[in-house]
């Protein structure tokens, strides 16, 4: 079972994600914030990260460099209200992005191909 | 041994970072990229040990001479090569001579660039501190800039080996020497490498690796005298023979990856980014090309494709230029279908097969820039990446009919 870290300020999108992706068959854990994100992952060792772009507190582009960084090889999809943070190179760095919505099949999608994406090459 | 090899009164015998700058024949001065090498090592890596190799593939003196007497502070060396070769080839013989003064540190300059910069060494050897072991760039460019890779060698790279790295065309690489060591192992070499195709080469084969990439990110367009077309042919010939070449070497590694995974980028900072120089491309003339080939090679495409992708073929051929279009998925076979007709054939087929080639990409190519003409470089590149996704879509028929051939 694939290990999920999705990390978002909203609490809604957190119980959303978390039941919706728990149907699907992962195991889903959460982050109210990127305070000592880098070492959540590496306790944690999720299999792919759901990242916000804007937190109150936390850039999710600047985090998304910090993850690859240190992590080369995580899925991570950056999750977004707008799309506009495309202009920002550093969003090139993420395997995929969605646009929230209360309908995930996009986001499952996108899930599924990264990490297939990932055990492809790991095999 | 047939490298010629003259060190320079340094006498160096150890370097932890070996730049390494390919010449042919003394057609591009080196000395404005000495000069920036030179300064790039001196100011941001002063307590390195570095060396300078001009590896030059003709071996006339001209290239040699103006190297050593451009002054530098760090040594140089020369190795230039009297057997036929190309470039790849002297390329990998300096980096053979890098090997023998145990560099750590490896990047390659080409010398077309006339506005090569001191930080683009410092941003590439800062990668390499940062234990990436393979540094691809990503230049500031024009949409309409390096076609032939935005079309061909990117989305092919990218769904074949499933890593994003825009340029693996290169101009500036580098990496380090555990990556070079274990590419070595992999003891796999061939005419096209050995020619234009090592920059190709090396970022397949470090893809395939799985070591930790990253691009980083050069906020300045690279400024390059525009290819001869002679230039060009032979260009397309040997980076399209390098990939549709390494396709069989690795044949193992590229049938189990699916989809396609980001890297990380380097060397993004506050510095705003120059704008690239204005490109003015000859629709006309492309299109001229394109329905050029169909005299030369209409019969040749219809063995090689399937028949719905021939047929999509004559349909594009009779559109007019305001209604010009190169479907995305059409392109994706064809390449598909050439890369599967290369497979295990004489180097004279192979030859032919690439010549057969350059048309249809001509016609891609019209088709790309009519469409991004009011387009901004960042909707052109969205654009590129999603017909990097039908590449990816699509490789199972490549898959399938690999299996077949």
């Amino acid at each position: 079972m694939a290990k999920i870290l999705v990390v978002d300020d909203e609490e809604h999108i957190r119980l959303l994600y978390s039941e919706e992706l728990s149907e699907e068959g992962y195991d889903v854990i959460t982050a109210d914030s990127g305070y000592k994100l880098l070492e959540k992952i590496e306790q944690e060792k999720p299999d792919l990260v759901i990242l916000d772009i804007k937190m109150v507190d936390y850039n999710g582009l600047d985090l998304l460099q910090d993850i690859r960084a240190k992590f080369f090889d995580l899925p991570v999809i950056l999750s977004t209200a707008y799309d506009t943070f495309k202009e920002d190179i550093k969003s090139i760095a993420a395997d995929y992005y969605v646009v929230k919505s209360f309908d995930l099949s996009e986001l499952k999608n996108k899930i599924a191909m990264a990490l297939e994406a990932k055990y492809s090459q790991e095999e | 041994m047939d490298a010629e090899v003259i060190a320079n009164s340094g006498e160096v015998k150890e370097a932890e970072i070996v730049v390494s700058i390919p010449s042919y024949n003394g057609k591009y001065d080196l000395t404005s990229t000495v000069r920036a090498v030179d300064k790039g090592l001196t100011e941001f890596f002063p307590s390195k040990s570095s060396v300078i190799i001009n590896c030059d593939y003709s071996n006339n003196g001209a290239s040699r001479d103006k190297f050593f007497t451009t002054e530098t502070r760090i040594p140089k060396i020369y190795v230039g090569r009297q057997d036929s070769g190309g470039k790849g080839q002297v390329v990998r013989s300096s980096l053979f001579k890098g090997m023998e003064l145990n560099a750590s540190m490896f990047m390659i300059v080409e010398p077309d660039a006339t506005n090569l910069q001191p930080g683009w060494i410092k941003k590439f050897v800062e990668a390499l501190e940062k234990n990436f072991q393979f540094v691809a760039p990503l230049y500031v460019h024009h949409k309409d800039e390096d076609l032939l890779n935005s079309m061909i060698i990117y989305p092919l790279t990218r769904a074949l080996y499933g890593w994003r790295i825009r340029r693996p065309v290169g101009g500036e690489l580098a990496f380090r020497k555990e990556l070079f060591e274990r590419i070595l192992e992999k003891d796999i070499w061939n005419q096209y490498v050995s020619e234009e195709g090592l920059a190709v080469w090396l970022s397949t084969l470090a893809m395939c690796l799985r070591q930790p990439m990253c691009q980083v990110f050069v906020n300045q367009p690279r400024k390059t005298a525009p290819k001869e077309e002679k230039e060009f042919v032979n260009y397309f010939n040997d980076t399209v023979g390098t990939v549709f070449s390494l396709m069989e070497s690795l044949e193992n590694y590229w049938r189990k990856i699916k989809w396609s995974r980001p890297t990380a980028i380097f060397g993004l900072g506050s510095d705003d980014a120059e704008p690239p120089e204005e490109l003015e491309t000859n629709i006309d003339s492309l299109h001229e090309r394109f329905l050029g080939g169909f005299r030369k090679y209409e019969e040749f495409w219809r063995e090689v494709v399937s028949q719905a992708t021939y047929t999509k073929v004559q349909e594009i051929r009779n559109l007019d230029m305001n209604h010009f279009s190169f479907p995305a998925q059409t392109w994706t076979t064809i390449l598909y279908d050439f890369a599967i007709a290369f497979r295990g054939k004489d180097a004279e087929y192979r030859e032919h097969l690439l010549e057969a080639l350059l048309p249809l990409f001509y016609g891609k190519a019209l088709s790309y820039v009519k469409r991004t003409e009011r387009m901004s470089v960042q909707q052109a590149e969205d654009m590129v990446e999603t017909e990097c996704m039908v590449f990816e879509e699509n490789k199972p028929y490549l898959i399938s009919r690999w299996n077949g051939a």
